[in-house]
């Protein structure tokens, strides 16, 4: 059994407005995290995940209910700087300083963080990530995905038991996205990230949690999520004549039968809650000049699309 | 051995600070040698106004300031206005981490406030070191004082120095929260300093601002500084103005004045944290 990291119990946060009244970022959050665990952390834009990342990070401060990590409550001050020795944060490229060059980056945070054998762990750490011939130049000359391999390379360096990894892969090629993720997983650290890349989510998380305006909406692994769709059979229709598609449309959406119909560019995306509509869905369709149809396995950006 | 542990994981932090700091102070080489001249101008138009009026009458304000050390006083104040910076420094070097999204690197890390206050503080003083070295050496050429003297007037630029720098931790850290209010506090802090007799002796203003203008602690800090060398010179003459109350603002003040500002940086920023970006 392994031991909890992370806890959030009731945690709120909440912001006063230019226009007056309040917003709440979080509310009432509770979520624990075990030791190892790849914890993830999706939701829409404004879900309130960075915010979630910067209180844990003793960035700021909640409002109500409370955090502990490695059961150190992270609102008093006393703990505060335990806590920061073992967490590492990163948010995308950024954090790193762009007048200065990548070696110079590194060296102070090694510094910074009293890192002993900086030399060898900065040379074997950014050759893993193949930013190590790039170290002598300015980071403002480095491309986006040379920034975030710097930004992470930054965080690995300062050696924490704990990783906040906000957008960690986005905008990077996808030989270097898939190297990245093995990185990851091969630190046997402790992780809370948060993507709206669902294929890095897929293979590195093991339980997500949804967030959507402040709430947690469900926490659990990858299947059940998945499954939670699987009782909707998802159809992909692609249309020869464009010029029909509009007529199509019209006539699927008069089939109460379907629940939800995406157009997309070549057809639709339809789902259906049982297999004894696929007669009237095929006489349906067979009055068009349809290319091809297909049925689709769930994905975790369906649950996405689904709970946002 | 735990403390000296202790001790020398500050100072590295503090050493990596203060590098980081002038990296970054350096990285646009002209912009810095600006800085280094624009000061001298601040001392131009009083030192053609000041030889003018003397001119006309010696004994002008029949105070210590004369005909014969007034160029003295002005390049002290130069001291002054190139130490000034260290009032907006924070503000300045803040809002550039903010921008540039590095803040929450360097509060993220266990670092102590102080720290940060102490490096920023030495990494200024390091930047501004060249024209305040010049002029010292120019006051030292053109009026010598004993090396005592001199030793005293380098401790009162010192604690100029720290009650500008804690002054400007202040306004640091609401520009990390409220930029509002650092505009605001920056330009309160400017009136301040207008009345603190930079260039100038207190008698040039009307008696009834005389009151309000011995209520600014940064008065007797200046006050001081021109005193102390001038006692190199003329020990009786300077010693009929020191007064008690120079002594005890000044140490008070540069004592507590850190430690304000290092507890007020941490129960502001743990409060409100970042804005705006």
């Amino acid at each position: 059994m392994k031991d909890i990291v992370i806890e959030t119990v009731d945690l709120t946060k909440e912001y006063k407005l230019k226009t007056g009244g309040k917003i709440r970022a979080l509310n009432n959050i509770n979520i624990s995290i075990k030791e190892g665990e790849i914890f993830g952390l999706l939701g829409p834009n404004g879900a309130g995940k960075t915010t979630l990342v910067s209180i844990l990070a003793t960035l700021i401060q909640p409002t109500s209910g409370f955090a502990k990590i490695y059961g150190l409550d992270i609102r008093k001050n006393v703990n505060t700087k335990r806590i920061k020795r073992r967490i590492g944060l990163m948010l995308g490229g950024e954090m790193i300083y762009f007048r200065m060059t990548g070696i110079d980056n590194l060296k102070f945070f090694t510094r910074l963080y009293r890192i002993k054998n900086k030399n060898k762990k900065i040379q074997k750490i950014t050759t893993d990530l193949g930013i190590y011939h790039k170290l002598g130049e300015y980071v403002s000359n480095y491309s986006r995905g040379q920034k975030l391999r710097l930004a992470l390379s930054r965080v690995l360096l300062i050696e924490p038991e704990i990783l906040f990894l906000d957008e960690p892969l986005l905008g990077l090629d996808p030989k270097t996205t898939r190297d990245l993720i093995k990185i990851l997983l091969d630190l046997n650290k402790t992780i809370l990230l948060t993507s709206h890349q669902m294929h890095i989510v897929e293979q590195l998380c093991g339980r997500i949690a949804f967030l959507n305006k402040g709430n947690v909406i469900k926490i659990d692994t990858q299947d059940n999520y998945i499954k939670l769709l699987s009782e909707f059979i998802r159809i992909s229709v692609d249309i020869i004549d464009q010029q029909k598609k509009k007529e199509l449309k019209k006539e699927l959406n008069s089939q109460n039968y379907i629940n939800k119909i995406f157009e997309r560019r070549k057809g639709f995306l339809l789902s259906i809650s049982d297999y004894k509509h696929y007669p009237n869905l095929l006489k349906c369709l067979g009055k068009y000049p349809v290319q091809k149809i297909h049925e689709l396995e769930p994905t975790l950006d369906d649950v996405f699309v689904e709970l946002s | 051995m735990l403390n000296r542990n202790i001790i020398f994981s500050n100072i590295i932090q503090i050493h990596s600070l203060i590098i980081k700091d002038l990296k970054l102070k350096v990285r646009y080489k002209l912009e810095f040698i600006v800085e280094f001249v624009a000061p001298l101008m601040t001392i131009f138009f009083p030192y053609i106004i000041f030889s003018a009026l003397f001119n006309l009458k010696k004994n002008l304000f029949g105070n210590y300031y004369s005909r014969e050390n007034f160029l003295l006083f002005l390049l002290l104040g130069y001291c002054i206005s190139v130490l000034i910076f260290l009032l907006w420094n924070y503000q300045d070097l803040f809002y550039d981490e903010k921008t540039w999204k590095t803040l929450n690197a360097v509060i993220i890390a266990p670092v102590s406030k102080f720290n940060i206050f102490i490096s920023y503080f030495i990494s200024g003083l390091i930047s501004k070191s060249f024209p305040l070295i010049f002029i010292i050496v120019l006051c030292y050429i053109l009026y010598p004082i004993p090396i005592v003297s001199l030793f005293f007037v380098l401790v009162v630029l010192l604690c100029i120095s720290i009650t500008f720098a804690s002054m400007g931790f202040i306004l640091g850290v609401f520009e990390i929260v409220n930029e509002d209010i650092s505009a605001t506090l920056s330009v309160f802090i400017s009136f301040i300093a207008l009345l603190s007799c930079l260039f100038y002796p207190i008698e040039i203003f009307p008696e009834e601002f005389h009151f309000i203008i011995k209520l600014n602690p940064l008065y007797y800090y200046f006050d001081l500084l021109r005193l102390s060398w001038w006692a190199g010179i003329d020990y009786e003459d300077a010693m009929l103005y020191i007064t008690y109350t120079h002594i005890l603002v000044v140490a008070t003040f540069t004592i507590m004045m850190p430690l304000i500002a290092s507890y007020f940086f941490l129960i502001i920023y743990k409060k409100y944290g970042t804005s705006g970006y």
